[in-house]
């Protein structure tokens, strides 16, 4: 998967680029609004990440150039404008999905797994990871055979990691689509720690092998 | 001021005017005395020059006859009109009123008539003396224009000195206005040896300074109170980074380290972040997407979400709802105000304690959500500061990991939503957060 990153911060430009090299993707880097888009037009690409600050041509109207060419090319929005009046007008523009920097490296992964999935339905009802087992229609799970019982929110919070296994997990992602709260305080940051430290107690701690990890000052992952 | 410098010039004028009209009437009642004189001479003389004068000292006349003088009286002959009309022969040359100045200054006013008298065709002159009436006029002249100048300037210098000791405690206060800054922005007008409603002014001004001076001083510990904040995290990101960089750690150490400083990067964001919605907040500029709904149910979730704190310290929450509470209010915004109030209720109460969610409406003009707690009482002197940013109930807040603006912005959120937020003591024990929103 060919991915296009269109963003003029240099330093932010190769970390992006290292980090989704590492996750098997190609990527190509342009650090100008009008480099990019010409960029666009030669090659093919798979998805798009663009910042709307730019020198020149700014992101939007990058966005709306490859919108009147008629391609539906995924795109990302990246801005450091955290106003809602950016976001929508970006949504409007046609952009498919934003990321409000300072971001987490595992959202921005997370969102363009998202963005290549779409169209294609992806619902597994059973999904496993090692020796643990979840049916997704009855909502049980088991490990190694053993049933075991979890409450709703420590269910929701495994089936979220377990649909992302082997992806690190933000906190900013847990707050927003198992807890629906956007904006993420101290509290919650408690309140996931707590849930998840539950959640590690039952699936874990009885068990030799450990699944879900914590990674500092990143997030979690569920990994066999 | 000026009205009786009118009043002063208009009586003077007055005056002036109705003593020169007296004169005047006097002078005019003279010369018809004259002429009546000297009709009654001309009837009783014969024909030929004679001379009355030693009868009427004071009636001036001459009477001519073809030119020529035939009557005149000694007064007359003294003034020197007699040799002048000799001379000129001028009798002849005009008829009516003419003015008239002797050798010796004296001004006259002459009136010439034809006379019909003893079968002669006489001509006569009389002569009114003007001199002493014009000297009396020009004195009063002099002393009205004295008066007048000298009470204009008297009350012009009076009512100056009347103003002026009127304004100086304003000029004062001017003055002492012009030199507040913001470095002295404790320095407060006199209010002392003022009249009421320069007293009521100024206490005004000294009021909408203390404010301001109270506001500056919050602004300025702000700064301070941010630049520590950034500092504690940046530090701790330097200095995390440059031991691990130092060491020859194997992977696990690095991880450590990297983990440790991306969670102080966590905590700028998070700052930064909360800075900006609080200025948002105070520009009025904070999204709002007001819908209406049951602000029980947010109460609800709320306490659902942050059941498991409580549950860590062994504490319950008791909900105690009514039936419903439709509002509009930005859930978004309600749901982070609560659990604010909510953590903070179970962050200060005691391990093993209670705590209550109880809402109600006022009679269904403003929805009611209580917190009660069963924290020490925060002394009625705190109440308002909670709410100030970066205020800190303890010490341990801080390692807790909140960074004391949770409750600023609540309260903003909060009035933006047309609501209000405070603290009091709870009936039994504790504190009570009261917020009120208005019912739709």
């Amino acid at each position: 998967m060919r991915i296009l990153i269109i963003e003029d911060e240099v330093k932010v430009t190769r970390a992006l680029a290292e980090g989704l090299k590492a996750e098997q993707y190609d990527v190509v880097v342009s650090h100008r609004g009008e480099d990019g888009f010409a960029l666009l037009c030669a090659y093919g690409f798979d998805l798009v990440l663009l910042d709307l600050m730019l020198p020149g041509q700014d992101g939007l109207s990058v966005l709306r150039a490859i919108r009147e060419r008629g391609s539906s090319i995924p795109v990302l929005i990246l801005t450091a404008k955290d106003a809602v009046e950016d976001r929508v007008r970006g949504l409007e523009a046609g952009a498919d999905d934003y990321l409000v920097k300072p971001f987490a490296f595992s959202e921005l992964t997370a969102r363009i797994k998202a963005l290549s999935r779409r169209g294609k339905a992806e619902y597994a009802p059973r999904l496993s990871c090692a020796d643990l087992d979840m049916d997704c229609s009855s909502r049980t799970i088991s490990r190694g055979g053993v049933p075991l019982s979890l409450t709703t929110k420590e269910y929701e919070l495994l089936e979220y990691l377990a649909r992302r296994q082997g992806s690190v997990v933000s906190r900013d992602m847990l707050a927003r689509d198992v807890w629906k709260i956007e904006r993420r305080a101290t509290p919650l940051d408690n309140v996931i720690d707590v849930h998840m430290a539950r959640l590690r107690r039952k699936i874990d701690e009885p068990f030799e092998r450990k699944l879900l990890k914590t990674i500092r000052g990143v997030g979690f992952v569920l990994e066999g | 001021m000026l009205s009786f410098i009118a009043l002063l010039v208009g009586s003077s004028l007055w005056i002036y005017l109705s003593v020169k009209a007296s004169w005047e009437r006097s002078l005019l009642r003279e010369e018809r005395q004259a002429i009546s004189t000297a009709r009654s001479v001309l009837e009783m003389s014969p024909k030929g020059r004679g001379d009355y004068g030693y009868l009427t000292v004071n009636v001036m006349f001459l009477a001519t006859e073809n030119g020529r003088i035939v009557y005149h009286t000694s007064a007359m002959a003294n003034t020197g009109y007699i040799g002048f009309v000799l001379q000129d022969g001028e009798t002849r040359e005009y008829e009516g009123d003419k003015a008239w100045q002797s050798k010796d200054d004296r001004e006259f006013k002459l009136v010439t008539h034809p006379m019909w008298a003893n079968n002669h065709p006489y001509r006569v002159t009389v002569a009114v003396e003007l001199t002493p009436m014009l000297d009396n006029l020009a004195f009063l002249r002099a002393i009205l224009l004295t008066t007048l100048a000298a009470s204009v300037l008297l009350s012009a210098a009076v009512g100056y000195l009347m103003a002026g000791s009127a304004l100086s405690p304003l000029g004062r206060m001017a003055e002492k206005a012009r030199r507040i800054n913001a470095d002295n922005l404790s320095e407060r007008l006199p209010v002392e040896r003022l009249d009421e409603e320069l007293r009521v002014m100024a206490s005004a001004f000294n009021q909408a300074l203390e404010r301001l001076e109270e506001s500056f001083e919050r602004l300025r510990a702000f700064t301070a109170n941010v630049s520590h904040e950034l500092r504690t995290p940046l530090t701790a990101i330097k200095s995390v980074g440059e031991v691990a960089l130092r060491s020859n750690g194997d992977s696990g150490r690095y991880r450590d380290a990297i983990g440790s400083m991306l969670e102080e990067a966590d905590r700028l964001v998070r700052l930064v972040e909360d800075l900006l919605t609080l200025s948002r907040a105070e520009a009025h500029r904070l999204p709002q997407a007001a819908r209406p709904g049951d602000l029980n149910e947010v109460v609800r979730s709320v306490a659902d979400t942050l059941q498991v704190l409580a549950d860590e310290k062994g504490q319950s929450i008791r909900l105690e709802l009514s039936p419903s509470l439709m509002c509009r209010f930005d859930e978004a915004t309600m749901r982070q105000v609560f659990i604010n109030v909510l953590d903070n209720a179970i962050r200060f109460t005691p391990a093993g304690g209670s705590i209550r969610l109880v809402t109600s409406s006022d009679g269904g003009r403003d929805a009611i959500v209580d917190c009660l707690d069963e924290a020490p009482v925060i002394p009625e002197e705190d109440r308002e500061k909670i709410f100030h940013r970066f205020h800190r109930r303890d010490a341990s807040h801080s390692a807790s990991g909140g960074n004391g603006l949770g409750l600023a912005i609540s309260k903003w959120a909060i009035e933006l939503n047309g609501g209000t937020i405070s603290f009091d003591e709870a009936p039994v024990r504790g504190n009570r957060c009261r917020i009120t929103l208005p019912m739709s």
